[in-house]
């Protein structure tokens, strides 16, 4: 099957006072038609990025892709010319927000915002746009929409306000969903309706769903693949049972022992010792070394690519190259 | 009952912004109904009633031609009005263009509309306004345009910074997520977001606005004789002011309370707008 989504060696460099930093470094993701695929890692670790560069959103001043290639549906996005990718945004590829708090126009009726959306992308009529605006908001599960539809941001929850955008989201067939930490800011009961119905949704319509999170657990409720990324590369990547079961990167083996164990006997939490590099002098050969508790002397020299280790799952890691 | 009680709540919390109301309401009755309740006509020579004191038919005097100077004031209530609100509205819909698209651009656009603003600025604003109202040529329509231009840096300073923290909010990117094109994002995301302080500057500035329209025209580049302006009375009745101190005097008040009316209603404004100088 083609993939719809197909991210080869992207660099992403940013260019600041101090010298140029390459916050992305040779990402490789797929992502199949109608798929969820998580992508996990420690905050700076390039997630976000990765999805802003989909969308060609990266700061223009300061950012830049270096090298490397997105393909969508068949099409290069990388240097597309910004009026064509205004009509891929949120037709095509659409984004929902960690916070969704803040992320709705304050000034505007929730009714008003959708529909501008809908006319602008499919060319209704504000009549046909209200009405479908109506139908999105009971798609998503939102008691009477038709009251919502005339409410302000502000009179709405956070949980609300994410279905709302979920429902703003995917209004226009969206084919592919970048969900940027869609449930980090709400409390644990909401997050998993939330989670629930953007799965139920996106397969309903098909969409495929690149899920942004650096919670573990969201990641085994609702993807079936799952990529992890550190420092600007991913490390591991393969079905998710096999890569928490299995995994076979220490920084993954790392970060699944750093979870909270629930049989409660174990009292203490377990770190990872150190923090992330300073991607202004990112250490040589493996981004991990320093912190890994088996790195030899070929890890601080040259770096390791992804390579398959059984079917579909892929590490980057000397201990488990075929490559050496 | 809901209303009035609203206002009684309003007069006890906020009493000198309903005194500015009540001023303004007043002279813009008086604008309004100039026709009606003026005793005289403004531009009527009584030419044996030159420079009488006030009294019974002419409650306010009268001038070197004999005019009626209360219907002179009823009348120049409509220019001074008219100069405010005008210099205000051009100069913050001006403002607003310029410093969302300044802010929201960035870069050299940015740089070059700002230093634009800041040479504006490096004037006193009552030189460079009189500069301006005597190139394009003294008369009262181009002194509230030149006042306008001399006060538009002040709104594009202020939109521009409110536009640069608005842009990095979480609803700006979204809107960009979901393809809306720059200038859909400007005018309706930036702008609607920014406009609390524009209000609070404008109806602070409309007292200014007065002031300086009414410089300007005592300076004799805004209203031409015979037109009623205040500004332009005083000027005229400066000359008798030893002797007929009415004739300056009076319209001298009129301009102190519309003036004092505009600002009271604008800290009130400000106080209920803007939540950092709530109390």
């Amino acid at each position: 099957m083609e993939p719809l989504l197909r991210i080869s060696d992207l660099h992403v460099d940013f260019l600041g006072y101090a010298g140029v930093t390459r916050v992305l470094n040779g990402i490789d993701l797929e992502l199949f038609p109608g798929e969820f695929l998580g992508l996990v890692g420690e905050s700076g670790s390039g997630k976000s990025l990765t999805a802003n560069s989909v969308l060609g959103l990266l700061p223009k001043r300061s950012a830049r892709i270096s090298k490397g290639s997105i393909m969508f549906e068949g099409q290069e996005l990388v240097g597309k010319p910004e009026k064509e990718f205004q009509s891929i945004r949120g037709k095509k590829i659409s984004m929902v927000f960690q916070e969704p708090m803040n992320a709705l126009n304050p000034s505007f009726k929730i009714g008003t915002q959708m529909a501008e959306i809908l006319k602008l992308h499919k060319g209704l009529t504000s009549k046909e746009a209200k009405v479908e605006s109506v139908r999105w908001l009971s798609r998503v599960r939102i008691p009477h929409p038709e009251r919502i539809v005339n409410e302000y941001p502000f009179e709405l929850s956070g949980g609300m306000r994410q279905r709302v955008l979920l429902a703003m989201a995917l209004g226009c067939g969206a084919k592919l969903l970048l969900a940027d930490e869609p449930t980090t800011a709400l409390d644990v009961t909401i997050q998993a309706q939330i989670l629930q119905l953007m799965k139920e949704t996106a397969d309903q319509l098909g969409t495929s769903v690149l899920l942004i999170t650096h919670d573990l657990a969201v990641v085994a409720q609702t993807c079936r693949r799952v990529a992890v990324m550190y420092s600007g590369n991913i490390v591991e990547s393969g079905p998710v049972g096999e890569v928490l079961h299995r995994p076979r990167h220490p920084y993954t083996i790392a970060l699944l022992q750093a979870l909270p164990n629930p049989d409660g006997k174990q009292n203490d939490l377990r770190s990872i010792p150190g923090s992330v590099p300073n991607l202004l002098t990112p250490p040589s050969g493996c981004r991990f070394h320093p912190r890994c508790t088996l790195a030899e002397k070929k890890c601080r020299e040259i770096r390791p690519l992804l390579t398959s280790i059984s079917e579909n799952h892929y590490v980057a890691c000397w201990r488990d190259g075929h490559h050496a | 009952m809901v209303e009035l009680r609203y206002f009684h709540y309003f007069t006890k919390r906020y009493p000198l912004t309903v005194i500015g109301m009540i001023i303004i309401s007043l002279v813009m009755l008086l604008a309004l109904a100039a026709p009606l309740i003026s005793p005289h006509n403004p531009y009527t020579m009584h030419l044996v009633d030159r420079l009488k004191p006030p009294n019974s038919i002419y409650l306010l005097g009268t001038d070197e031609l004999g005019r009626d100077i209360l219907s002179r004031i009823i009348y120049g209530a409509r220019l001074s009005l008219l100069a405010g609100v005008g210099i205000v509205g051009i100069a913050g819909i001006f403002g607003i263009i310029f410093g969302s698209i300044s802010g929201f651009l960035g870069g050299k656009v940015d740089s070059l509309l700002m230093r634009l603003m800041d040479i504006m600025l490096a004037f006193p604003s009552l030189v460079l306004a009189l500069a301006l109202s005597a190139a394009l040529g003294p008369n009262f329509h181009n002194s509230i345009l030149a006042v306008a231009i001399v006060k538009i840096p002040v709104y594009v300073r202020l939109v521009r910074g409110q536009t640069l923290s608005i842009k990095e909010r979480q609803f700006v990117k979204a809107a960009q997520t979901f393809g809306a094109p720059k200038a859909w994002i400007i005018s309706r995301h930036i702008i609607p977001n920014c406009l609390a302080p524009v209000v609070v500057q404008a109806s602070l500035g409309i007292g200014e606005a007065i002031l300086i329209a009414a410089a300007l025209s005592f300076i004799g580049l805004g209203a031409q004789p015979p037109e009623a302006e205040w500004g332009a009375m005083v000027s005229m009745g400066r000359t008798f002011l030893l002797d007929q101190w009415w004739y300056a005097t009076c319209p001298g008040i009129a301009i102190f309370f519309t003036v004092i009316g505009f600002n009271l209603l604008g800290d009130g404004v400000r106080d209920m707008l803007d939540p950092r100088s709530r109390n």
